[in-house]
């Protein structure tokens, strides 16, 4: 299949990041907040979008940069699971001192994993 | 394609989520909402009211198209934006009640089963199969009612369905019609 190369490709692949990065915010917003978002707006309709312009940018040629891994990643990671741990706990809150185990381990899972791909990446 | 008009879709893109972001943010605080919903029980697609044992099949009397309720707790879920002060619940049903024959509604006013029991109609008089709308109204912040629950949030009690001498009873529902208030900050 042809692949979308230039200009095209890039404005797809901006479309999909910031297709993808409003849906997975309106839905942890949904998630926290219930109502704020579903009352008012049909989070399936952004999800189609989401998954078309995914699609679409599967199909796109990418330049390969080379990157490097800094600290500042690393804090990321640290930070995610820290929010990723809180997330899980204010949601699985009714289930008592589980609630607890589950989400330190969905945390460590969270950093432990993100840590692979950084090294993955390096090599 | 220019560099000048890629980075004007490009700022097009950023925009969409900022245009979500403001619309959500009125409908959320700014304005005064009034959400309406109308339940038509007995249309075809209606799998409002649960358990559905508890719930005959579609019923006609003439241009009415209705359901019956056969068990006497009967549940239908709600959908309550944040903020939201008040909820009028209105329910068109025909008097199919015998004597002292009560119906209530309940709202989840708790954990587990908690629901409150208001009253909305008993039968003292002969009139039968007539049908009947009664309203009731909730008040959010004076009523200590459990918010996080919008599945099976509210509750048609009719006590007499679950007692033996009164199973060949059934209370026909025609529909169910809920207003919700919400006020914004303007």
């Amino acid at each position: 299949m042809k692949q979308i190369t230039g200009h095209k490709a890039e404005l797809i692949s901006h479309l999909f990041q910031t297709l993808l990065v409003t849906y997975l915010i309106l839905l942890l917003i949904e998630q926290i907040y219930t109502g704020f978002v579903s009352t008012y707006l049909n989070l399936n309709y952004l999800l189609i979008l989401t998954i078309a312009s995914g699609i679409a940018d599967v199909f796109t040629k990418k330049e390969k940069t080379k990157q490097t891994t800094t600290k500042k990643d690393y804090y990321l990671i640290y930070a995610l699971g820290i929010l990723g741990t809180i997330i899980i706990k204010f949601k699985t809150n009714e289930l008592g001192y589980l609630s607890w185990i589950i989400s330190i381990i969905a945390g460590i899972l969270i950093i432990l994993l993100s840590h692979l791909i950084l090294e993955e990446d390096e090599e | 394609m220019e560099t000048k008009h890629i980075t004007t879709i490009k700022i097009i893109i950023i925009l969409i989520p900022a245009i979500i972001t403001l619309f959500l943010i009125n409908m959320n605080f700014l304005f005064d909402q009034e959400f309406n919903y109308h339940y038509n029980v007995g249309n075809k697609d209606s799998e409002f009211l649960n358990p559905s044992e508890r719930i005959s099949q579609i019923k006609f009397e003439g241009e009415t198209n209705y359901k019956e309720l056969m068990g006497a707790l009967v549940y239908f879920p709600i959908n309550i934006p944040p903020n939201a002060e008040k909820i009028k619940v209105e329910i068109k049903f025909k008097d199919n009640f015998p004597e002292g024959g009560r119906l209530f509604l309940g709202a989840k006013s708790g954990e587990g089963w908690d629901y409150t029991a208001d009253k909305i109609f008993e039968k003292n008089s002969q009139d039968q199969n007539k049908w009947i709308v009664k309203e009731i109204n909730y008040d959010l912040k004076l009523q200590n009612l459990d918010l996080d629950t919008r599945d099976n949030f509210f509750v048609i009690r009719t006590p007499h369905l679950g007692q033996e001498e009164y199973k060949n009873y059934t209370i026909p529902i025609d529909y169910i019609n809920i207003t919700i208030y919400k006020p914004g900050l303007l």
